[in-house]
């Protein structure tokens, strides 16, 4: 399981987390995270979310950036 | 890749038996005794060459402690920026990651409060004000404005630094101010745990990034530390103007400037490129980048 999906299954649980994982990699245009940009592009839709999704939303956003991912992603 | 043989709940456990209250250490308003030197010799060792008078050399040392501490809590302003930061990515993550990082977060800024601490006291007691680099908020943000390797590298080194400073020259030194060494100790017991953290997050990192990635970042390393200097050079110039108005007159600037200036590059830059642990993460990292720092090291010997 990639650190964002685990998370957001952590948050919420196996089913939502994994339904809002998936709805967040369509709109994205995604259908895997394989980069610390794309990891960057899942955060930034998170925070658009609002609420607890934009907390973790900022967290990964953070988490990418420490791994390298260009902040214009 | 750096095939660490501990976790971030070692880190935890160590740092729960290790920890201490700041009144405890240091209460507010503690009085300072200046009759005998802050720093051994090893850490002043090209001023120690100079063979000044005892007066002389004394207001010196103490001068340069003061100022050591300074630059502790100077570079403990961007290493808390970071290490927040290191914990926020960890929000709901690893939790064992989250309380090692916030556990260093609260360590840090204890540090340094104890050195502003210190710092007041040393300004209400000593005989002259001393001047010492003000500008932490700025240089965190040059620091911070480099990839996050880099900023873990100066931060592993600025660590790994402390150790060997407490263990190789303040440990065993009887000739020192007990109160000054207390100081250093209780600095030492927390920041061994975060040599350790920093290492953690520095695998992190460098397990996600590109050969040529890692050879950049140590090339940024080593910018830092060429930044570093530049400030280092500035303290120099304000401990002579310090060491004028204690004694009342200029001191032999053209022998002690160059010497003071060559024992904080020794003390903080030397100490931390030539670590044993900097130089094995190094070569793990980057055995070309190793070779570029270990190439450098003589200039601040």
């Amino acid at each position: 399981m990639n650190e964002c999906l685990s998370r957001l299954v952590h948050v919420f649980g196996a089913s939502k987390g994994n339904a809002i994982y998936s709805e967040t990699l369509e709109r994205i245009g995604r259908d895997v995270l394989d980069s610390a940009d794309d990891e960057m592009a899942f955060a930034d839709a998170l925070i658009q979310g609002g609420g607890l999704l934009e907390t973790i939303g900022r967290s990964l956003r953070v988490r990418a950036l420490l791994r390298g991912a260009k902040r214009s992603a | 890749m750096l095939n660490l043989n501990f976790d971030y709940d070692d880190c935890i456990h160590r740092s729960e038996r290790v920890q201490w209250a700041l009144d405890d250490v240091m209460p507010e308003g503690q009085a300072l005794d200046f009759s005998k030197p802050f720093l051994p010799r090893a850490l002043v060792k090209h001023v120690g060459e100079l063979e000044l008078d005892s007066q002389t050399a004394l207001l010196l040392n103490q001068i340069a402690g003061n100022a050591y501490l300074n630059l502790f809590q100077f570079v403990e302003e961007y290493i808390l920026a970071t290490m927040i930061e290191h914990a926020q990515a960890e929000l709901f993550g690893n939790p064992s990651a989250m309380r090692a990082l916030t556990r260093m977060v609260d360590e840090e800024l204890k540090h340094q409060l104890l050195f502003k601490r210190f710092r007041r006291s040393f300004d209400r007691d000593f005989a002259h004000p001393c001047g010492v680099l003000e500008s932490a908020a700025e240089v965190a943000q040059v620091i911070m404005s480099h990839s996050p390797v880099a900023v873990m590298l100066i931060t592993l080194h600025i660590e790994w630094m402390t150790q060997a400073h407490y263990t190789e020259s303040v440990r065993d030194d009887v000739a020192i101010d007990p109160f000054f060494k207390k100081l250093l100790h209780h600095h030492w017991l927390e920041e061994s745990q975060h040599a350790r953290i920093d290492m953690l997050e520095l695998d992190k990192l460098a397990r996600l990034s590109t050969p040529e990635g890692l050879e950049t970042s140590v090339d940024e390393y080593l910018g830092i530390l060429d930044a570093f200097d530049g400030l280092l050079e500035q303290q120099v110039q304000m401990d002579l103007d310090s060491l004028a108005a204690c004694l009342g007159r200029r001191g032999d600037d053209a022998r002690i400037g160059p010497a003071m200036h060559q024992s904080y590059r020794r003390t903080f830059i030397w100490y931390g490129m030539t670590n044993r642990k900097v130089v094995e993460s190094l070569q793990k990292l980057s055995a070309s980048g190793a070779e570029k720092v270990a190439a450098r090291t003589e200039k601040f010997a």
